[in-house]
């Protein structure tokens, strides 16, 4: 398939916990703009996959992307119709299960059974790899491994789709790979491609947190206007075949894209411009020209691309003991120095907990360190209405549940006027990056058997 | 001898921060070209190494893309751990895009003008 | 006519105040300007979108100016008829012209002989631009520009395209694409944008060029698929649809231009005071909607000189192009 048309191709998602109703729009316009286009959701954070591990431990059916059915049920139908072909890697955990609940939803929908493809090779304790990884990070205080992933590339993507595949599953990739996986099928290229792979890798940088690039995450409701953004629209990315990413939405949606939005989205989670690390390719973004094309329509362009890494990242997820955190609230003359004294308190019952973290939230709470060095820095004031927060971390959970109980036992034993009480002990999981030689790693793709 | 007037870099330029275990990135990009010398000779390593102080970075880098009037800080080991280490209640550091924006710049009279709030 | 005369006998005498050195910049009846209707003569019938244009500036210019301005039709010649006649009348700001890219660049090379010059006019201001677009039956089963140039190769002189008529914008943007690419396609000439608009919808062509007011809606309601634009930028209610100039064709056409321009000798002070009234226009957020609505785009050179500077652009880039495809009207 060398194809001189652009590739197109939408994002419905950026993260798992996304809003739902975002495809509907996506699908509409890559129609109404000719064939073959292709849409991905991307739903898989650092410790997604490590909650998702744990979940699959407890039901061996589960583990994939728990909104998976609500992502797809608007428009499976149309897609399957139309051959417009999806990529995401709600597989999460487990990509089988997850290829399974698309068949069924198909089934569901009366339409024709699409044909799936689940991409494998980024679990290394499935593959029984971890030993071949460079460090397995094991301090003192970690627990056992929950989950260790390799990044896959795109190789496995474009086999599938090369191979028919209407829907292709995956577990952990690197995220860009959503749109090199259908760049290599569409323009037929090869690894020594590397502008087109590091052009096809940013853009899939651009749509890879879905809303982030057409208007989200960028309003601050005084000069930084973007209308309607409870119906922002998702972003769509033509890919021309000269490295040129034209990103645009749905007409009729909300949102806002421009050479603001796109810059800022452009230089999301990179470092060095000049060296955007993935499994396909080096992108260098340092002498990109971003120009507005129209209303809502930005082009990028001057993508190079430098040889891939010999390695793969590999992410390893360890269960690490536990997050304790309480919080009470104070409001009207005094609140200050009731919640002052409340963390005072709360510090001498705890001693075993230290370092304590104390947040004043409306007065100091996220710009702080866990140190409390900031809030330390800043004169008592006579803020009128705030929080304490107080959080800590421990090995055991009995011990981290101390700090609920002290929290909660503040009702008779703290400060005048205190409300509005919540504790939390969550399960902590560790991350530790680490490598791994690239070809220890076989990246396959096999198709699902319909059941008849 | 034109005077100086100081504006808060929100005002003049916009940007969002990233994360990646322990390490932040903050974009600073200029709404308009003409505070883009300014932003490069005032927003420094320096500078944000100093509004970061509380945090004990380890290091600060930055990266610019003059075409673009951005630039791009990369700051080491300030977020106390990172999403599954730190106790922050954002442990990501999303809203530290905000702590740098919050720095002043100085702005020739004229053209700080065209920057400074109207009330 | 009486006033004629009264307004000829005036400005004479200006002519003679200003030379005695005894009139300041404002002169008499200047600054009283507009002390009765100012009419705007358009070159093209109503109920287009240049007529749109037209009245939406007379009805924002009468607001500003405290004063009424008309708006009165003369269609005729790719808009000679209108130039001709405002090009004759005094030249005190109460007769304006829409100049247009065909009447004033254009027309020179297509007709013998045309009753009038560019240089017979000062420029006011440029009052906006609009875009084309490329659009196909969608029998054809073209949904972007490459499947027409698949198409053209494998079967040469076999596409046909409508156009608004032998020599129009609407022939030109694409003769330039098909140029570009090397392609073979066959022309089909109709009397106007509306005639083309219905031969390719009823599929007597396969392609044609029209300006976006018609082709978008046309687009939205699927009675055609739009392939490409002609203009400075994609259009907003287009978003997938890429410009000619991204696809790295250079000179095409576009949509032309619009402007405003008045008998040549008129009071500099008018010149400027409505080329004001223009930005002002633009800078209105009611207008700016209500002429987005038009798909009118508001063009980078806004002073008095730019209407001549675009008539010169104009007239050398495509004169030539117009001369080699033969055209001559009567």
């Amino acid at each position: 398939m060398n194809e001189t048309g652009p590739l197109r191709i939408a994002c419905a998602a950026g993260f798992s916990g996304d809003r739902t109703d975002a495809a509907e729009p996506l699908v509409r316009e890559l129609r109404a703009r000719g064939d073959g286009g292709f849409l991905v959701f991307e739903t898989l954070a650092e410790r997604t996959l490590a909650l998702a591990q744990l979940a699959r431990r407890i039901d061996p059916g589960a583990g994939f992307e728990p909104l998976l059915r609500d992502m797809l049920r608007p428009v499976l139908k149309e897609c399957v119709e139309s051959g417009i072909r999806i990529i995401g890697n709600f597989g999460a955990a487990n990509p089988r299960a997850a290829g399974q609940a698309v068949v069924a939803l198909a089934r569901e929908l009366g339409v024709r059974v699409p044909r799936v493809a689940i991409v494998s090779g980024d679990d290394l304790l499935q593959s029984n790899l971890l030993h071949k990884v460079s460090s397995t990070g094991g301090e003192q205080d970690q627990g056992e491994v929950v989950s260790a992933n390799a990044y896959i590339g795109a190789r496995a993507i474009a086999g599938a789709l090369r191979e028919g595949a209407d829907v292709v599953v995956c577990g952990r990739i690197a995220d860009p790979s959503l749109v090199v996986g259908p760049a290599i099928a569409h323009f037929g290229l090869s690894e020594d491609d590397l502008d087109m792979l590091a052009a096809a890798t940013m853009t899939g940088h651009l749509l890879e947190c879905g809303a982030q690039v057409t208007g989200g995450y960028f309003a601050d409701g005084v000069d930084k206007h973007v209308p309607d953004l409870d119906r922002v629209g998702y972003p769509i990315a033509e890919l021309w075949p000269d490295g040129r990413c034209v990103i645009s939405k749905p007409p009729d949606t909300g949102g806002r894209i421009d050479r603001h939005t796109v810059i800022e989205q452009l230089l999301y989670e990179v470092h060095d411009p000049a060296a955007y690390v993935t499994p396909d390719v080096v992108a260098d973004l340092s002498r990109v020209s971003v120009k507005e094309l129209g209303a809502n329509v930005v082009e990028v362009a001057g993508f190079r691309g430098q040889q891939r890494p010999a390695t793969l990242k590999v992410n390893i997820c360890r269960a690490r003991g536990w997050l304790a955190e309480g919080e009470i609230s104070y409001a009207g003359p005094t609140a200050e120095s009731r919640a002052r004294l409340a963390a005072d308190i709360l510090r001498k019952r705890l001693p075993g907990l230290a370092p304590l973290r104390v947040d004043l939230i409306g007065v100091a709470s996220v710009f702080g360190d866990d140190g409390n060095d900031y809030l330390a820095r800043l004169a008592p004031g006579d803020a009128r209405d705030l929080r304490l927060r107080v959080a800590a971390f421990h090995r055991e959970r009995s011990q981290a549940t101390l700090l609920a109980r002290e929290v909660t036992a503040l009702y008779t034993c703290g400060p005048a006027g205190g409300g509005g009480i919540r504790t939390a002990v969550t399960q902590r999981l560790s991350t530790h990056a680490c490598f791994i030689p690239r070809e220890e790693v076989a990246e396959l793709f096999s198709f699902l058997e319909a059941k008849p | 001898m034109t005077r100086l007037v100081n504006v808060p870099l929100y005002r003049v330029a916009h940007g969002r921060t990233g994360d990646k275990g322990n390490r932040s990135n903050i974009s600073v990009i200029a709404w308009n070209p003409e505070v883009w010398s300014a932003l490069q000779e005032q927003v420094t390593v320096e500078a944000v190494a100093r509004q970061f102080a509380h945090r004990r970075p380890a290091k600060v880098t930055r990266y610019l893309l003059p075409q673009l009037c951005a630039m791009n800080f990369v700051i080491d080991e300030v977020l106390d751990g990172g999403v599954n280490d730190a106790l922050n209640l954002d442990s990501h550091g999303k809203t530290l895009s905000y702590h740098l924006l919050d720095m002043n710049i100085a702005l020739p009279e004229e053209l700080a003008k065209r920057y400074a709030r109207e009330n | 006519m009486t006033a004629d005369f009264t307004l000829l006998r005036r400005r004479a005498l200006l002519v003679a105040a200003a030379g005695a050195g005894l009139v300041p910049a404002l002169a008499l009846g200047q600054a009283q300007y507009p002390s009765r209707t100012v009419t705007l003569v358009m070159p093209l019938a109503a109920g287009g979108a240049a007529d749109a244009l037209g009245r939406l500036w007379a009805d924002f210019a009468s607001k500003q100016l405290g004063s009424p301005v008309v708006v009165e039709n003369r269609p005729g010649a790719n808009g000679s008829l209108a130039a001709s006649y405002v090009a004759k009348q005094p030249a005190d700001g109460y007769t304006l012209l829409m100049s247009t890219a065909s009447n004033m660049a254009l027309n020179q090379f297509a007709y013998k002989s045309l009753g009038y010059k560019p240089s017979d006019f000062d420029g006011i201001a440029l009052l906006a631009t609009t875009s084309q677009v490329l659009v196909a039956n969608p029998g054809t089963g073209f949904k972007t520009i490459d499947d027409v140039i698949k198409a053209a190769k494998a079967k040469p002189g076999e596409i046909a395209y409508g156009s608004a008529g032998k020599g129009n914008s609407t022939h030109i943007n694409v003769e330039v694409v098909a140029r570009h690419h090397g392609l073979k396609l066959n022309h089909i000439p109709y009397k106007g944008a509306a005639p083309a608009m219905v031969g390719v919808i009823g599929g007597e062509t396969q392609l044609v060029t029209d300006a976006a007011t018609s082709a978008v809606p046309q687009s939205k309601a699927g009675k055609v698929v739009p392939l490409l634009v002609f203009g400075p930028s994609r259009i907003p209610a287009l978003p997938g649809v890429p410009t000619a100039d991204e696809l790295g064709i250079k000179n095409t056409y576009g949509g032309g231009w619009y402007g405003l321009s008045a008998p040549a000798g008129t009071p500099k002070a008018i010149l400027d005071k409505l080329n004001a009234v223009t930005q002002a226009m633009w800078a209105d957020p009611a207008s700016k909607a209500k002429l987005a609505a038009i798909y009118m785009e508001q063009l980078p050179d806004k002073g008095t000189g730019a209407v001549a500077a675009y008539t010169e652009q104009y007239a050398k880039r495509w004169g030539p192009i117009l001369q080699e495809l033969g055209v001559q009207a009567q």
